[in-house]
């Protein structure tokens, strides 16, 4: 499209047509100016970039509105292929003007780019860790996150990475797609980018763009970091996702499609020593370091790359890669390698008490292995020899910082796709970062606040171990309180009802056995069994697909995408029958059965609890027998009021807050979110565990133990006929 | 209790009002037609009983296998596995030139090593009669049978061993010839050469990983194999396509079905060929007969002349609507170019055109310097160059054969093959990605194939206006 409209508008100036090849060299001419605008033809002198480029671009404005505008970045460096404007005196032509050919000026490719930001290379050129890769100004991307813009496959690298030959992914997929850099980081007035600003939501597209004369002349090279989302729709696509709506409003992209980044980022900062050649000692993700390995030959080492730690910052999940930094503070300031190195070298090599405290193997050198300052004792020697050189009272801090991941995407099929990867207690979210390769004697943590919390606290390791606090995870986030109070109900219940039923089998024979009429009467109508079955098999399958989703890590016959899809039907198919069972009662009018007494009601559950009390046992007669006009006991009564009134409403509406958390937050936020609303829904669900316990063991009561669950199957019930109610 | 009936109708409702919504609402993944069930099943029926005693000729073995399958010599006979004819008048191996051995003509024992008969040694074979079909050489699994000049097997061939093991043909069957074609293993072809007998999977994705036969892409039935040498045949008549198995294929990036009418499967999952062993790019016969050179199978050979050699090579690409014009006999050739011994047919403009994959081998060859024709020179033989070393002797014999006059002047004229690559199919992560093509230096050459620019910039060949109306 860029060029396309290039093209056209260049075509129109010049009135001919510039083929894609001409792109390359499309700037017109001009003649190189001095600091005094004077061709450098007659003064000699060199050119000057501002007065050059600036003769037809505004490079005051560019200069000052740029993201590059504090680095040693020139025009040049950007906007020629190899960044530099080769010339000779043969270079002119008779007006004065550099000669076409010598000019190569064009947007910044992705070549431009990554001299100075990250390891880069081409699909044909095995990829290779540079041995410089410690230079921080050269490789700074690369280095805070692993960061790699290439299209080459990861198989096709040079270096030791760990099952690379399965890796036919490309480095980054947008590389591999012909995308460069300014795809995403484009001049915000660029005309070539049809993206309008996100606030604009009824524009598709803003035709008021500026001309190109205009962007030529004031390109605001504020480049824009553009999001997946400005080009992509994950909407659109991720069919085989449950809950699109609710993972992207948590998660980045980044969080599955980086699921693993191979290549090394730093871990460590050490600028609490020095190495011999005075660098400061770093160590990196991924690479296993051997005694006598040096950052030279990283190409060699075995390397694992790392997972990024998937950090929940303002609501959003986010993989970044945390580098923890060690270094010596005075007085809140920096000590510089310059100075720590006055303090621990002596003519360019360690003093000698450095290495008589440092040389653990006892060679007399000093390797990389020994460069540690973790015990007391060798920090008390470096702190001592800083205070030597005028230093007050020198501390050694830990420092992290969190860089975000936004690099190497790899493509649908190599992203992170299975559920258990985060809804699991096994899953990235329980997965630990170690933080720094050795424990030192810290004084001071710097840790940032969307951090704090997770870091140990010895600094080593950052981890979810006290859960996510934010965002609930299913299968992974627990609620203490739910996690305690839900299966001591269970138990309880479990406890009562078996304690009762030992208490029955043990004064079986005491009870005396008179023979009592047994009469048959018709007291469930067909409808009435229908619903209650329905209704009984539906909220068992709920509970134990219930049980399948928040014990994701356990593997469930079937997947869990579908379990959740099970789950939600059959919550459809349970309200739609407690809807008809509703619309019967009232209509039958037999509602009148769910409603106690208002008189008799106390004295009738006295008796009722009398009954279960102790009655039972002795073989006293129920206080209150089924008849087709008053089938439910009070405390039956009472039972079923509460589980009709408050668990299946609160089951109902917490079901539907937690199934559309991802079409309507606003709704579940209303209470705080899926983080208090799911462990309600859990709650309830064990009370109603406990309630079919009861419910069971209770059908058990009749007048033998099979009676009562024969009669909800036949509609019939055996009824004892006995004299007039004693206590009426 | 009213009985069992009841109770299963009570659990069957119980499942359907479960049931049904819960399969309606578990969501489906796309039908995918997978391509395996394309693959027939083979049946084999033990032969090692049916024969007992030695036979004396290879013939004896064909009639002895006629005397059940009856109707086979019929069918086979019709197939170019016999005739050695293509499908148009002046085509086939018969009739052809390649710049490999150039012509089969006058050269007849040695190019029928590996016809599917016995006995064609000169112009005079009798294509009627039933025995002379060799059913061995496809059939038999000892992989001990061997043939040798006009399709004879060698005297160390057993017969009878031979006859007890056939069954349906393995790659090792087809292999025998097909591997070797133009004189050496993996000459010709590219594609073909005797790394498929056991390929890895990055050799070729479907004998590699999945271990299929020839014959699972070739479906065959009454002896006729389907698929298309376009070295010697004009049409993609009894041809067949990846979609033969492929079928509604869709890719997993729906950019990439954007290209396939215009992009052949081939170009971008045959990234590579002649992957193991190295495939002759270029044959020189004008360089052959110096005795004072230093042979070396690759690169140098009395008999044979200069050869480049290659390996793991990148096809090149033009369009094709696999049609194919062949050289003619007689057709004058340009001593000035490159002549065309097979032309794909087919441009940017042809809506029906794909861009292909071709190895494309050059060679010098002999040519009439009156006529301008291309010559049959005759190299086997008593008075062929392989024994006598003289252009002139051989290129008069060979005419006599061949009826292709000679007038007694001859040169060595730049020739060119294109063959269609369509085996060694990597594994899909290998195949070629957007970038292989649109970038800087991809694999295509836009301006050659007749494209203003890069499609991926100004549109493909429809937005660019390059197609002409289908008629």
């Amino acid at each position: 499209m860029r060029e396309r409209t290039l093209i056209y508008l260049f075509s129109l100036i010049v009135s001919t047509v510039i083929f894609a090849d001409e792109l390359k060299n499309i700037h017109p001419q001009f003649p190189l100016l001095d600091d005094k605008g004077v061709n450098i033809l007659e003064s000699k002198l060199p050119f000057s970039e501002d007065k050059t480029c600036g003769s037809c671009h505004d490079v005051k404005f560019i200069k000052e509105n740029s993201t590059h505008k504090d680095t040693d970045a020139t025009c040049i460096t950007c906007h020629t292929p190899k960044g530099e404007l080769k010339f000779s005196e043969d270079s002119f032509d008779s007006f004065g003007n550099l000669k076409k050919e010598f000019i190569e000026i064009s947007a910044p490719t992705t070549k431009n780019c990554v001299g100075c930001h990250s390891i880069y290379s081409s699909k044909n050129i095995p990829l290779l860790i540079p041995h410089d890769f410690s230079d921080e100004d050269r490789y700074k991307l690369s280095r805070e996150t692993g960061a790699i813009f290439s299209p080459q496959k990861i198989k096709d690298s040079a270096y030791n990475l760990k099952g690379k030959e399965s890796l036919a992914t490309p480095w980054d997929v947008h590389a591999s797609k012909e995308l460069s850099c300014n795809s995403c980081h484009y001049p915000h007035n660029s005309l070539t980018q049809n993206r309008v600003d996100s606030n604009l939501k009824h524009l598709k597209n803003d035709p008021r763009k500026g001309r190109i004369g205009e962007f030529l002349l004031r390109p605001n090279h504020n480049l824009k970091t553009s999001t997946c989302t400005d080009c992509h729709d994950p909407l659109k696509t991720h069919d085989f996702l449950p809950y699109k709506e609710r993972h992207f409003q948590i998660l980045s992209c980044e969080s599955c499609h980086v699921p693993h980044v191979y290549s090394p980022a730093l871990q460590l900062k050490d600028s609490t020593l020095l190495q011999k050649n005075m660098n400061i000692i770093e160590y990196y993700r991924g690479v296993q370091y051997s005694s006598n390995s040096t950052e030279k030959n990283m190409n060699a080492v075995y390397q694992e790359g790392y997972t990024p730690f998937l950090l929940v910052d303002n609501k959003k999940v986010k993989p970044v890669n945390i580098v923890t930094e060690y270094f010596w503070s005075d007085s809140d300031k920096k000590i510089t390698s310059d100075d720590l190195g006055k303090a621990i070298f002596e003519n360019g090599k360690y003093k000698k008490e450095f290495i008589s405290l440092f040389d653990l193997n006892k060679n007399g050198t000093i390797e990389k292995n020994e460069l540690k300052i973790d015990s007391e004792s060798k920090k008390n020697y470096v702190v001592n020899e800083l205070k030597k050189i005028g230093f007050k009272s020198p501390i050694l801090i830990s420092k992290q910082e969190a860089f975000a991941v936004n690099h190497q995407i790899l493509r649908g099929e190599f992203a992170q796709k299975e559920c258990g990867a985060c809804h699991g207690t096994k899953g990235r979210f329980s997965n630990e970062l170690t933080l720094t390769t050795f424990k030192a004697p810290i004084d001071k943590f710097e840790t940032p606040s969307q951090l704090l919390g997770l870091v140990s606290k010895s600094g080593d390791k950052i981890s979810y171990k006290n859960g996510l606090k934010d965002i609930y995870v299913h299968g992974f986030s627990r609620n203490i309180f739910v996690n305690a109070l839900g299966p001591l109900i269970i138990i309880l219940t479990l406890f009562g009802v078996l304690g009762h039923a030992t208490i029955r089998f043990l004064t079986r024979k005491k009870r005396p056995h008179h023979h009592v009429k047994i009469k048959k009467v018709f007291l469930y109508p067909f409808y009435e069994r229908v619903w209650h079955w329905l209704m009984a098999g539906g909220v068992i399958l709920l509970l134990i697909t219930g049980m399948a989703i928040h014990f994701t890590e356990k593997d469930f016959i079937i997947p869990i995408h579908i379990v959740v899809v099970i789950h939600n039907t059959l919550a459809i198919i349970v309200v739609i029958n407690a809807i008809f069972a509703l619309f019967y009662y009232m209509v039958t009018r037999e509602i009148k059965q769910f409603l106690p007494p208002v008189k008799s009601f106390i004295t009738e559950m006295i008796a009722q609890i009398k009954y279960y009390g102790s009655g039972i046992f002795k073989g006293a007669p129920h206080p209150l027998e089924k008849t087709p006009q008053r089938k439910l006991n009070p405390l039956q009564q009472m039972t079923y009021l509460a589980v009709l009134n408050i668990l299946i409403p609160t089951q109902v509406i917490t079901g539907i807050m937690i199934w559309g958390a991802g079409l309507w937050p606003e709704f579940s936020e209303k209470i705080g979110g899926l983080t208090y609303i799911i462990p309600i829904h859990r709650l309830v669900a064990c009370l109603f565990i406990a309630y079919i316990v009861i419910h069971v063991y209770m059908t058990t009561t009749g007048h033998t133990l099979t009676a009562e669950i024969k009669s909800m199957f036949t509609g019939y019930a055996d009824i004892e006929e006995h004299e007039e109610e004693q206590l009426n | 209790m009213k009985g069992k009936k009841e109770i299963f109708l009570i659990i069957l409702s119980f499942l359907l009002i479960f049931g049904i919504p819960i399969i309606i609402f578990i969501p489906k993944s796309d039908e995918k037609i997978d391509p395996k069930s394309f693959i027939l099943k083979k049946s084999h029926v033990d032969h090692s009983s049916f024969f007992t005693s030695e036979f004396k000729t290879p013939q004896d073995v064909t009639i002895a296998c006629l005397k059940c399958h009856e109707d086979t010599a019929g069918d086979f006979m019709k197939t170019s596995h016999w005739t050695w004819h293509g499908d148009a008048k002046m085509s086939g191996k018969k009739e052809v030139f390649n710049n490999f051995c150039i012509s089969i003509k006058g050269n007849e024992p040695r190019c029928t090593v590996c016809h599917a008969g016995y006995g064609w040694k000169d112009g005079n074979f009798d294509f009627s009669k039933k025995e002379n079909i060799d059913c061995l050489v496809c059939h038999e699994q000892t992989g001990t049978y061997v043939k040798d000049l006009a399709g004879l097997p060698t005297k160390e061939s057993n017969l009878l061993n031979a006859a007890k093991s056939v069954r349906f043909p393995k790659r090792d069957n087809c292999g025998t010839c097909h591997y070797y074609g133009g004189g050496g293993m993996g000459v010709k072809h590219g594609d073909l050469d005797s790394s498929l007998a056991y390929p890895t999977a990055e050799i070729d994705v479907h004998m590699g990983k999945h271990n299929m036969l020839c014959i699972d892409c070739h479906k065959t039935t009454n002896h006729n194999i389907t698929g298309k040498s376009y070295s010697t045949n004009t049409t993609p008549q009894n041809g067949f396509d990846c979609t033969q198995c492929h079928k509604n294929h869709k890719h997993s990036d729906k950019r990439i079905d954007t290209h396939t009418d215009a992009v052949a499967c081939q170009t971008c999952h045959i990234p590579t060929y002649a992957k193991k062993h190295p495939t002759k790019m270029h044959w020189d016969w004008s360089k052959g007969g110096d005795a004072n050179r230093e042979e070396d199978d690759h690169k140098y050979l009395r008999k044979k002349g200069e050869f480049i050699y290659a390996e793991d090579v990148k096809p090149q690409y033009t369009w094709f609507n696999k049609h194919m014009t062949l050289y003619q006999p007689l057709e004058k050739v340009d001593t000035n170019k490159v002549n065309n011994i097979n032309t794909p047919q087919g441009s940017i403009s042809d809506s029906t055109a794909k861009i292909w994959p071709f190895k494309i081998h050059t060679g010098k060859q002999p040519y009439d310097l009156e006529y301008k024709h291309l010559l049959t020179p005759t190299t086997f033989g008593k008075d062929g160059f392989w024994k006598i070393y003289d252009w002139d002797k051989a290129a008069r014999a060979g005419s006599e054969a061949s009826k292709i006059p000679y007038s007694g002047g001859y040169g060595f004229v730049e020739t060119r093959m294109y063959w269609p690559i369509s085996h060694m199919v990597s594994l899909k992560e290998n195949a070629l990605s957007c970038d292989s093509c649109h970038s800087d230096n991809g694999v295509l050459n836009w301006k050659e194939l007749g494209y203003i620019d890069d499609p991926i910039k100004i549109g493909g060949r429809e937005k660019q206006n390059l197609l002409k109306e289908a008629k």
